[in-house]
């Protein structure tokens, strides 16, 4: 079955990034195709390249870009989530001095647009957030 | 189906929810409002928002239909345990009972919450 | 349709009470608290609840709380368990 996820949460603060990747790797043992990742709202630092855990805790920024690289699967920041809190994509992050690359391995930034195609797109939408 | 159930100010979740409704019904879809629990607040008169600071989203709720978004549902019971009036809306809204609500979001392709 | 609840709150009544036969609530993170036998429960005041009740077994280990002290009538479910409720209900609730 075609699966979205959303991620309304911050990493750490809030347990919804961690059940949402096992959610995932679950629904990707058991034969499912996992659509799309769309993160909103406060999920937007799910995406944070910078991010800098103890080194005896989970990496969750690293588990997500590894999430793409291993089974392909796109992982979406909103674009307006993502702006209001720092995060700017890439052609607006250049014009903006000293401000360098955020945007973790794996992430692309767009609009909402991309979350409604998924949820049209896919059986099952699930959402996870605080 | 879209439900509001918590306050429309206080953190900028409420907007970016919005935002999501009003995206889904530019890609054609019928999207269904509902308030529900202290979301029923949200539709309340008279809220001086800039009193707070914050940015005022009254506006977006009443500017809906011009987004195709037309059902605007507001659960009675939660209006009724919180001495909300119909006088009191600041827009026209359904008045329906749990059930009915219940059975539109059986209805549904998708529930959104936030 | 399945409600995902994720809080141990008065919410989790409400969603039951709300919840028809057909309907599946499952449990996660802080709201597995909520099936533990104990008069801060909020499921304590629903009785005969028609529903199906579940809770993530991994929350559930993850807070020190055995099976034993759970609700008779709770179901658990792993991961791969959440995938298939997932699968076989919809429309999905997120309730936060």
């Amino acid at each position: 079955m075609k699966i979205s996820v959303q991620i309304n949460a911050s990493p750490y603060q809030h347990q919804a990034a961690d059940t949402a990747w096992h959610f995932i790797q679950a629904a990707l043992a058991g034969g499912h195709e996992i659509y799309r990742v769309f993160f909103y709202h406060d999920g937007i630092y799910n995406a944070l390249r910078d991010s800098r855990p103890p080194g005896d805790e989970r990496d969750i920024v690293k588990r997500w870009s590894e999430l793409h690289v291993d089974n392909n699967i796109d992982l979406v920041v909103c674009i307006s989530s993502a702006q209001r809190r720092g995060l700017l994509e890439q052609s607006v992050a250049k014009k903006v001095a000293g401000y360098e690359k955020a945007l973790a391995d794996g992430f692309r930034i767009a609009g909402l647009g991309l979350l409604m195609e998924a949820v049209i797109d896919s059986e099952r939408h699930v959402i996870f957030g605080e | 189906m879209f439900i509001i159930d918590k306050p429309l100010h206080g953190n900028v979740r409420a907007q970016e929810f919005l935002d999501m409704a009003m995206m889904a019904a530019a890609f054609d879809q019928r999207v269904l409002m509902v308030f529900e629990g202290d979301g029923a607040y949200a539709l309340l008169q008279h809220q001086q928002v800039e009193s707070a600071g914050l940015k005022n989203m009254t506006p977006v709720l009443s500017a809906l239909a011009i987004y195709d978004i037309n059902d605007v549902l507001i659960e009675r019971e939660s209006m009724s345990s919180r001495a909300i009036n119909e006088d009191q809306l600041l827009m026209p809204a359904d008045v329906l009972p749990r059930c009915e609500i219940k059975n539109k979001m059986n209805a549904a392709d998708h529930v959104f919450s936030f | 349709m399945l409600f995902i609840i994720n809080k141990n709150s008065a919410e989790i009544a409400s969603c039951i009470a709300k919840a028809s036969t057909d309907d599946v609530v499952l449990l996660i993170e802080d709201a597995v608290f909520a099936v533990v036998e104990c008069d801060a429960s909020p499921i304590v005041q629903i009785s005969g609840s028609a529903s199906a009740i579940y809770a993530l077994s991994a929350d559930l280990q993850a807070r020190g709380i055995g099976e034993d002290a759970c609700y008779k009538h709770i179901k658990f479910v792993d991961y791969l368990g959440f995938v298939e409720l997932v699968v076989n209900n919809n429309p999905i609730r997120s309730v936060f």
